[in-house]
């Protein structure tokens, strides 16, 4: 529970950290449901660049793991693990496994 | 893409869509409204004069660049070549002339200086030695750039080298570089906009003049009234004194770039002075401080009283206390002062202060040098003030002199700086860069004259500055600026007397000044108000009628070639 709640923050510190380069109106939201895929969510595909490389760098601080989230699976039209921040952090929890 | 606020250019060579979003998110002053990228390379937008970016009301372009992207040679360097540093420094100099090109179409420009990724270990232990190694080239470059661009008055050269370093591992991103264009990680454009934005504050006239300083616990470590000055935490070999010793070094050294000290402090008043003549560690004396309020009442009044009686805003000033209950309390009493959040850790003291960025200003004049003397003559003066039988005879005492000087190469910079630095006495608030205004003055009927400003007290320099515009039959009082040094000494009237001469001297009917409010100026107003200006509310202005006189208030000697005139 803990390691799940770790990658949640992990996740929206990076959330915190693009909002900072966004317009109030496209900010992303903090939950798990929130929507991360551009052209479903409110990111642009470079927000989602910002957001992906930022969880990267984050979990690598927090976990002192080197993870891989940025590949080819990103921009597919499903969205991948990249759906929502729950599918997201459920991708992570597998990588770090 | 942004709100309200200043209106920029950015050019550049990588994506800079991150820096953008910072720019327009930062919730500190000033605000930038708009930023402009336009399309396409970066030396083609330079040579673009006809760019819609260049025309309507942009303020400012930042012009940051890799070195790799503008510089060919840089490029062969990069890659091990033989190049003659020679080639490499005279692109520079070809990029620095589209550079200066661009600074006579905004009001400023920005160049952050070139790094190159520190991921690249150039030719290692040869890297800052060789003729060819990468950083030696770098440096050179950088040192050329500077060169060339340093009386380019409106072009600031920002150093991103310390944007990297304060970044640290996370400054450049090879994977926002290959997936995004985006050479450098998110701290690096952070630290880029706080000083861009710093800048910007700096010029607009509005860096910080006064520190206002705790005592207990700030200053020096312990309680003065609880633990005695021979007690306190200073110097010795310990690393909370030593460190708050480099504090007190660090703020002394800020009185060079015209800084302004005062304490505000709870506590009995003699004990804390006592602590300040006599521990042998305090590096601030009190000759130091241009004032303090040593007591018990509140400090958020304490500060109101000291700003007052040096004649200086609210928003000049900095309040820096280690207890966050004071500070909070003057943050929300006193929203225009500057209350840093401070560490707890006494160490970090030193590395706080240096890291402040609302001093940053866009010169340094002598006028800075001698700022706390100047001060510390003003509170001379105080106690005269005290014993004198009336204001006349305070101001005859001290013997006032004013030598005025029309505008000329060796006062410029120094005039610049009190048009775009002075909001209390400022007829119209009008901002120049040095070019502008010689701009303005070659045109039409124009002057302007300088007030230097001395007493049997000293110097305080150059302190007024009056333009004056003939639109025959009338004369117009274009700007009226006047350092809150000298106010309420009879220098304001001075002023008023050498254009109401001169207007008379070239057969005007009439002199004119235009009050244009701002929420700063409203001693300007006050003084016009008190004068025999007659309003006309229907020009929105003050008017003079020439056949009176305005005479020379009998306090003040005019001195020198210009007061021989006027007599």
């Amino acid at each position: 529970m803990t390691r799940a709640n770790d990658i949640l923050a992990a996740i929206f510190d990076a959330i915190d950290e693009v909002n900072q380069q966004l317009p109030e109106d496209q900010r992303l939201g903090k939950s798990g449901e929130a929507l991360l895929t551009p052209g479903l969510s409110k990111l642009d595909s470079l927000g989602f660049i910002n957001l992906v490389v930022t969880v990267e760098q984050n979990i690598q601080q927090s976990f002192d793991k080197t993870i891989t989230l940025t590949n080819d699976e990103m921009f597919s039209e499903s969205g991948g693990p990249f759906g929502t921040v729950q599918t997201l952090a459920d991708h992570i929890a597998l990588l770090l496994d | 893409m942004c709100d309200q606020g200043y209106k920029g250019v950015l050019l550049s060579d990588f994506n800079v869509g991150n820096l953008i979003g910072y720019f327009c998110n930062d919730k500190g002053d000033p605000a930038v409204e708009r930023i402009i990228v336009p399309q396409g390379q970066v030396i083609a937008s330079l040579l673009k004069e006809d760019l819609e970016c260049w025309h309507g009301d942009t303020d400012f372009c930042v012009v940051w660049t890799r070195p790799q992207a503008v510089i060919n040679s840089f490029q062969k360097c990069l890659s091990y070549q033989s190049v003659l540093l020679d080639d490499i420094l005279r692109e520079v100099d070809t990029f620095c002339s589209l550079l200066r090109e661009v600074s006579d179409r905004v009001k400023w420009v920005f160049v952050p200086t070139w790094t190159v990724s520190t991921h690249h270990r150039g030719l290692g232990m040869l890297d800052a030695k060789n003729g060819q190694g990468i950083s030696y080239v770098l440096s050179r470059m950088n040192l050329r750039l500077s060169q060339n661009l340093q009386n380019t008055e409106n072009l600031y050269i920002l150093d991103a080298q310390r944007w990297v370093s304060l970044a640290g591992a996370g400054a450049f991103s090879p994977k926002l570089w290959y997936m995004g264009k985006i050479p450098f990680g998110n701290q690096v454009f952070k630290e880029a906009v706080s000083d861009v934005k710093a800048a910007l504050h700096g010029l607009s006239g509005n860096a910080r003049k006064l520190i206002i300083l705790d005592l207990d616990n700030t200053l020096w470590g312990g309680i003065v009234g609880d633990d005695g000055w021979e007690n306190l935490r200073l110097g010795g070999h310990d690393p909370i004194g030593e460190a708050l010793v480099d504090f007190q070094r660090e703020i002394k050294h800020l009185t060079n770039r015209g800084i302004l000290l005062g304490l505000v402090s709870k506590n009995e008043e003699s004990v804390a002075l006592n602590a300040i003549r006599k521990h042998p560690e305090m590096l601030l004396r009190l000759e130091d401080f241009v004032g303090w309020r040593i007591n018990w009442m509140d400090k958020a009044q304490n500060i109101i009283d000291l700003v007052s009686e040096l004649n200086l805003g609210l928003q000049s000033v900095v309040f820096i206390d280690d207890n966050p209950v004071e500070r909070a309390r003057v943050k929300d009493v006193l929203p225009e002062v500057m209350v840093p959040e401070w560490p707890e850790d006494k160490m970090l003291y030193p590395k706080t202060l240096l890291g402040l960025r609302c001093f940053d200003s866009p010169s340094v004049t002598a006028e800075d040098h001698a700022r706390t003397n100047m001060y510390a003559e003003n509170h001379q003066r105080g106690a005269l003030k005290k014993s004198a039988r009336s204001l006349d005879d305070w101001l005859g005492d001290l013997d006032t002199r004013v030598q005025v000087e029309e505008l000329n190469q060796a006062n410029l910079k120094r005039t610049v700086q009190l048009l775009n630095k002075t909001n209390q006495m400022n007829l119209r608030t009008r901002r120049f860069t040095e070019q502008e205004l010689m701009n303005w003055l070659s045109t039409g009927l124009r002057k302007m004259w300088t007030f230097n400003v001395s007493d049997k007290f000293g110097n305080s320099g150059l302190t007024g500055v009056l333009s004056f515009e003939e639109e025959h039959p009338r004369g117009i009082i274009a700007d009226y600026v006047l350092s809150c040094r000298v106010m309420g000494r009879k220098i304001e009237d001075t002023m008023i007397y050498v254009s109401i001469q001169y207007a008379r001297s070239v057969g005007l009917d009439h002199v004119i000044a235009e009050y244009v409010q701002t929420h700063k100026n409203g001693p300007c107003l006050e003084f016009f108000k008190g004068t025999d200006f007659v309003f006309n509310a229907n020009e929105g202005c003050f008017v003079w009628d020439l056949t009176r006189d305005f005479p020379l208030p009998s306090c003040i000697k005019i001195e020198g070639a210009y007061g021989s005139e006027m007599a």
